[in-house]
C-alpha cells in the first residue's frame, strides 16, 4: 500500500483522473469503481484557520485553497523493472509531499512511512 | 428432520478471524473462510462494551506518562507535633507545632533523600518577618523557593541527600507541614529535566527522558504525548525508532504517532535549545494489519460487522479543550476527568453553568451532499439532565434534543422536524452514543453542542465527536487526533468453492441486517451478474428481495415487507431447485417464483457480501451464513428462521 496526496485545478480535472482509473455502471445506472484503490475527496482545504474572538464570533474568515486536493490509498501497485512503485500514470505531476498526515489521515496508517 | 448443522457445508458466525480472513465453523479444512480486506484500522464495541481500535494489541506499556504519580513520605514528623526527627542548629528551634527559624544561618533538616531522584516539596509559612532562607539537599542550594505566609509546591532534583531549610539573613520565621515526595518514578531524566506539577520540563538542555526497557524490537507502537511549548527539535529517539526525523518530531500540542521500534529504550529528547513541557505520553502496541475483521458486540452479542468507507470531518474527536474547537465564552471544558467509553481517563466534561447560544461548543467542517450524519458519546456527570441539544448549529429543525433521567441511566431524545433519522445507543457506565442524520445541503456544517434554556449548572462527559458527510447512517467511531481520518470498506467474499455451493439444488441461511436500506446485497454466483443468486434490503423500510439469474436472464424478484426480530435481524432462507426457487423469512415462506433454477455443475462457485460485480456492497451485520449444497425441507426452513 502506498498513500499519494495530490491537488488538481478543479474537483472535475480530479474527477476526470478518477474515472480514468477504472469504473463500471451497475445495472440503476450507478457508477461503481473498479479498481481496489481508496480515494478521499478532501476539496478545498483550509490553508489559513479562520480567526475567532473569545465570545466565539470569527473575526477573520478561513483562507481555502483554489485547488482541489486529493488523498488515496493506492492498492497492489506493481513495481517496475527496477523494483521501484510509483504513482500511477498521470497522478504524479498533480503529487505532493508533506512532512506528517496534513489535513486527513487514513485511520491507523502513517503516510510518512506508505508515501511514495 | 435433519440435523442442519451436520448438513452445512459452509458455515460462518462471528467466531475467530485472521487478518485477511473470516474464519468459518465448517469445513474445519478452510475452504469456507471468507477473504477479508479493509486496509484500514477500525473500532469495534467488544465483548465488555468497550469502543476499541481492533488494531491495538496492549495496554498504555508506559508507566507514568502524565508524571502524576507521588511516592510515600519521606519526611517524619513534617508537622512538627514533637520535637524530634528533625537536627536543629544555629538556633532553630521546634516548639508550639511548629519549627522557627530564628537568626542567621539557623536552620532545621533530615536526610531522605536520593540523589539523582526527583522530588515534590511541600511547606508552610505560617510567619514570617521578612527576612531569607533556602532549601538545601545538601550539595545544592534552591535559593528561589517561595517564602510569603501560604502554603508553597516546589519540584526539584536532588543531588544530595538532604531536607534541609536554612536561614540566609537575620530572620524570624515559622514553617510547618513540610512533605517530600518522590515523582518521577519510573522515569530516568536527563540532565536539565525536571519534573514538574503533572509535567516533565526541560531547561533546553540537549539531554532527554527514558523509559527502559520498554520497547519490542521491530513491533509498532503508537505513541502519544503532548507538548507545551514550541520545541525546534523535540523527538523521539532515532536509537529507538527506525523512523525519519520527520515522523518522530513533536510539537506544541497533542502529537500522536505510529512507530516501529529498532531497540528496547523508549527515549524523548530535546534536541533544539528550547524551554517545553512533556507530558500525557503513552505507548500502546498495535499491529500493522490493516485486514482484521470486527466482531462487534454494539447490542451485546457478537457480529461481523461490515462497514463503507467514511470519514470523520472532526479534528480533535476527543480533546474538546483544543482549539479546533470553539468555546463560547459559558461553555466551559475541563479535559481528562471521566472514564470515556474507551475504559481510559480520556473524557471531557462540558460545564454550563448558565444557558443560551454563549454556552456553544463547535466546529465547523466543509461538506459534500445532502445527507450528514452527526455523533457523539455522552455521559449525565450533574444538573438538571434536560435542554441538551445537539445539532447543526443552532439551526431550527436540524437537530436533537436530549434528556437524562434516573440519574443518567436513561437517555431521550426529541428529533427536530429536518431530522431524518436519529438513534441513542446505551454503552456501559451510563455512557451513550447519540447519532442523527439530517438533510442538509451547504458547504460547510457546524458540529454543534449547547443549552438553549435551562438555570443552575448542568455537567456532561462528552467523547468520541463525529460528523460523516454524505452518508446516510453514523458508522462505528472514527476517533481523529488533528487530521480527518478515513476507515476504508470492510469487504468478505468466498471465492473457489463450488463443491461446496449446491448446483442442481441448494439453500442458504442468513442470520443479519443491514444499515443501508437499499442494495445491501449478498450474492452467490459465478463470479458475474450472468449466473447469481441475490438477496438484498430494498429501499422499503423492513423491505427483503431475492431474485435469482440464469444465463443471464433475470427472475421477477420476491419481496415482503418482514419484521425483525429482536436486535433488528432478520432470518432469511433462500433455496432454489429445478422447479422453483422460495424465500422463507422469520418463520414463514414469504415467496415462490416457479421455474427452474437449477443450475449446471460448477456454475455457482462463490460467496460476496456485495453484487459478484463489487458493486452494492452489504453494510451491516451479520450473525450466520450457512450453505447447504442440497434443497432444505420447507419445515426445515420454517424452523431454522423461526424466532
Amino acid at each position: 500500500m502506498n498513500i499519494g496526496k495530490y491537488q488538481f485545478y478543479s474537483k472535475g480535472q480530479a474527477q476526470t483522473k478518477i474515472d480514468a482509473l477504472g469504473f463500471s455502471t451497475d445495472e440503476d445506472g450507478n457508477k461503481y469503481p473498479t479498481h481496489s484503490h481508496a480515494i478521499v475527496h478532501l476539496g478545498n482545504i483550509v490553508l489559513e484557520q479562520a480567526v475567532i474572538d473569545e465570545d466565539g464570533e470569527i473575526e477573520t474568515e478561513a483562507v481555502l485553497s483554489g485547488d482541489w486536493h486529493v488523498d488515496v490509498l493506492w492498492v497492489g501497485l506493481e513495481a517496475d523493472e527496477d523494483g521501484t512503485i510509483d504513482h500511477p500514470y498521470g497522478w504524479k505531476s498533480k503529487s505532493v509531499d508533506i512532512n506528517g498526515d496534513g489535513v486527513h489521515a487514513f485511520f491507523g496508517l502513517n503516510y510518512d512511512s506508505l508515501k511514495f | 428432520m435433519a440435523n442442519l448443522l451436520d448438513e452445512a457445508s459452509i458455515l460462518l458466525t462471528p467466531t475467530a478471524y485472521n487478518n485477511g480472513s473470516m474464519l468459518a465453523v465448517k469445513p474445519e479444512n478452510g475452504d469456507g473462510d471468507f477473504t477479508f480486506s479493509r486496509n484500514s484500522a477500525a473500532t469495534r464495541v467488544n465483548a465488555q462494551g468497550l469502543v476499541e481500535n481492533v488494531q491495538i494489541l496492549s495496554s498504555n506499556l508506559v508507566s507514568n506518562g502524565d508524571f502524576s504519580q507521588e511516592g510515600s513520605e519521606l519526611v517524619t514528623n513534617g508537622n512538627f507535633v514533637t520535637d524530634s526527627d528533625w537536627l536543629l542548629e544555629n538556633g532553630a528551634v521546634i516548639n508550639n507545632g511548629s519549627v522557627n527559624l530564628l537568626g542567621n544561618n539557623s536552620k532545621f533538616r533530615q536526610t531522605p533523600l536520593i540523589s539523582g531522584k526527583s522530588y515534590k516539596l511541600v511547606y508552610e509559612v505560617i510567619s514570617t518577618d521578612g527576612g531569607s532562607f533556602r532549601f538545601q539537599d545538601g550539595v545544592t542550594a534552591f535559593m528561589d523557593v517561595p517564602q510569603t505566609i501560604g502554603i508553597h509546591t516546589y519540584y526539584f532534583k536532588s543531588t544530595g541527600d538532604r531536607v534541609q531549610f536554612q536561614a540566609t539573613s537575620a530572620i524570624d520565621a515559622r514553617i510547618d507541614n513540610v512533605s517530600v515526595k518522590e515523582v518521577g518514578q519510573d522515569w530516568n531524566l536527563g540532565t536539565g529535566w525536571s519534573i514538574g506539577n503533572g509535567v516533565a520540563i526541560s531547561d533546553g538542555s540537549a539531554t532527554g527522558i527514558q523509559q527502559n526497557p520498554l520497547l519490542t524490537i521491530d513491533s509498532t507502537y503508537q505513541i502519544t504525548a503532548t507538548v507545551a511549548g514550541n520545541p525546534s527539535l523535540l523527538v523521539f529517539n532515532s536509537s529507538s525508532f527506525y523512523e525519519p526525523l520527520s515522523s518522530r518530531t513533536l510539537s506544541n500540542g497533542t502529537n500522536v504517532y505510529i512507530l516501529k521500534a529498532k531497540s528496547i529504550n523508549f527515549g524523548i529528547t530535546n534536541a533544539g535549545a528550547d524551554i517545553c513541557d512533556i507530558t500525557n505520553i503513552s505507548v500502546i502496541e498495535i499491529t500493522n494489519d490493516t485486514n482484521l475483521p470486527r466482531i462487534d458486540y454494539t447490542d451485546g452479542c457478537g457480529s461481523w460487522l461490515l462497514e463503507p468507507q467514511s470519514t470523520n470531518l472532526i479534528t480533535q474527536s476527543e480533546l474538546f479543550s483544543n482549539a479546533a474547537w470553539t468555546k463560547k465564552v459559558n461553555a466551559s471544558i475541563t479535559s481528562n476527568v471521566v472514564i470515556s467509553p474507551n475504559g481510559t481517563l480520556n473524557s471531557d466534561t462540558i460545564t454550563w453553568a448558565t444557558s443560551g447560544s454563549a454556552t456553544q461548543l463547535y466546529q465547523v467542517k466543509n461538506i459534500t451532499g445532502t445527507s450528514q450524519s452527526l455523533s457523539i458519546f455522552i455521559k449525565y456527570i450533574s444538573g438538571s439532565g434536560t435542554n441538551f441539544r445537539f445539532s447543526i448549529g443552532t439551526i431550527a429543525g436540524k437537530g436533537i434534543n436530549l434528556t437524562f433521567t434516573n440519574n443518567g441511566a436513561t437517555l431521550t431524545g426529541v428529533a427536530e422536524v429536518d431530522v431524518d433519522s436519529y438513534k441513542i445507543e446505551d454503552y456501559e457506565n451510563n455512557w451513550f452514543r447519540v447519532s442523527f442524520t439530517a438533510n442538509y445541503a451547504n458547504s460547510n456544517c457546524e458540529f454543534n453542542v449547547y443549552r438553549p434554556l435551562g438555570t443552575g449548572t448542568d455537567v456532561y462527559a462528552i467523547y468520541g465527536a463525529q460528523l460523516e458527510s454524505s452518508i446516510s447512517y453514523a458508522t462505528s467511531y472514527i476517533p481523529t487526533q488533528g487530521a480527518s481520518s478515513t476507515r476504508l470498506r470492510d469487504i468478505a467474499t468466498n471465492s473457489g468453492i463450488g463443491s461446496l455451493i449446491g448446483q442442481t439444488e441448494g439453500s442458504v441461511f442468513f442470520d443479519l441486517n443491514t444499515t443501508l436500506k437499499n442494495y445491501s446485497v449478498i450474492s452467490i454466483s459465478d463470479g458475474t451478474n450472468a449466473n447469481r443468486v441475490v438477496f438484498y434490503f430494498s429501499a422499503v423500510s423492513n423491505q427483503i428481495a431475492s431474485y435469482i439469474t440464469k444465463s443471464n436472464v433475470n427472475s421477477s424478484t420476491i419481496s415482503s415487507i418482514v419484521n425483525s426480530y429482536p436486535n433488528s435481524n432478520y432470518k432469511v432462507v433462500i433455496k432454489y431447485n429445478s422447479i422453483g426457487f422460495y424465500i422463507f423469512a422469520n418463520g414463514g415462506l414469504i415467496g415462490t417464483i416457479p421455474s427452474n433454477y437449477s443450475f449446471p455443475n460448477n456454475t455457482l462457485n462463490e460467496i460476496k457480501l456485495s453484487s459478484p460485480d463489487n458493486s452494492n456492497f452489504f453494510e451491516g451485520k451479520v450473525k450466520n451464513i450457512t450453505v447447504y449444497n442440497q434443497l432444505l425441507t420447507d419445515s426445515e426452513a420454517i424452523a431454522l428462521t423461526t424466532i
